[in-house]
């Protein structure tokens, strides 16, 4: 997965989905008001608000991504049997695909409190999955409200992905 | 948001060609599968296929409240494998829900709104239904599979 530099001038969510897999968004709801289309440094105000709303849905599913990434790195370090490697790849990948598509000091800082690994394997599992379920629902609940159709097509994918993982997730 | 009616429609028209495809498949795959010898798989198609079948209503009734006539199914499609064994239908059963979701994925680019809910639900759906059908989970799913498959 290629690292994606963006910065508010170029097209955040079309950029992101053509970094993250290679494919057109020709076919796409980008149209001449969306970020996608817009030349660097003549953005309209509408295309600067929506760029704006997508700004915050990728930092807030940063700081999501990146607590999930911090749980499960405590729950193998406890449990080193849970076989928590697939999800933790797969979480780290939309991280690594999301963080460089804005630039770090539009960035949440992390969360304070981060979520507690479970006593025993059951518990720790458990946690797992609630804190993937809610990252799984943030990202459905983001794609509908992306400005951007490709960007929004991202974000079910992601919401997606976790929802195979978590149907493949042992259940303790 | 960036979707004229026009796209909108004609993005849910696409989708319903997809949905059309798909009922027409699960019904050919359905009707190969044996309810008693294979009463798991045979659960799963006919699922599958209810499940299709209220995706294609539905659509159908937004496109008409759209003002547009719903695209028509063919007379029949070319299933995307050979449906002689068990192993063959799974594994058309797996392709046709990798490609409507991908259709679904299209869909969620291309509307917002209500429209878009629909499609980001009917995505998920699919991608997760893909694993009743041996599908592994993938990084990037409903992405026209250019995505990186997940390691397991």
């Amino acid at each position: 997965m290629p690292a994606l530099p963006l910065t508010r001038r170029t097209a955040l969510a079309g950029a992101v989905l053509v970094g993250a897999t290679g494919c057109s968004t020709a076919r796409t709801a980008t149209s001449a008001t969306t970020p996608a289309t817009t030349p660097a440094g003549s953005s309209s105000p509408s295309a600067t608000a929506s760029l704006d709303t997508d700004e915050a849905i990728v930092s807030d599913l940063v700081t999501r991504l990146r607590a999930v990434d911090d749980l499960l790195v405590r729950t193998r370090r406890s449990f080193a049997g849970l076989p928590l490697a697939p999800l933790l790849a797969v979480q780290r990948s939309h991280l690594t695909t999301l963080r460089g598509a804005v630039s770090a000091n539009r960035l949440q800082p992390a969360s304070p409190t981060p979520a507690t690994v479970g006593a025993d394997r059951a518990a720790a599992l458990a946690q797992v999955r609630q804190q993937t379920t809610a990252l799984q629902q943030a990202c459905l609940d983001a794609a509908g409200r992306a400005e951007s159709g490709a960007f929004a097509r991202l974000l079910a994918s992601m919401g997606c992905a976790y929802g195979q993982r978590l149907e493949v997730l042992p259940r303790g | 948001m960036a979707d004229s009616p026009s796209d909108t429609t004609q993005a849910l028209q696409d989708t319903l060609a997809g949905e059309h495809a798909a009922c027409y498949v699960f019904t050919v795959l359905v009707a190969q599968t044996s309810e008693g010898a294979q009463p798991t798989l045979f659960g799963q198609l006919d699922d599958a296929f209810t499940w299709h079948r209220t995706q294609r209503d539905d659509l159908v009734a937004r496109i008409t409240a759209a003002g547009a006539t719903p695209v028509a199914a063919s007379p029949s499609y070319v299933l995307p494998n050979a449906a002689a064994d068990q192993q063959q239908i799974v594994r058309a059963a797996l392709t046709i829900e990798r490609r409507i979701a991908d259709t679904y994925g299209t869909l969620v680019a291309s509307t917002s709104g209500e429209n878009r809910r629909l499609a980001v639900v009917a995505m998920q759906s699919c991608a997760v239904r893909q694993l009743t059908f041996g599908g592994r989970p993938e990084t990037w799913p409903g992405t026209s599979g250019l995505g990186a498959k997940a390691s397991d």
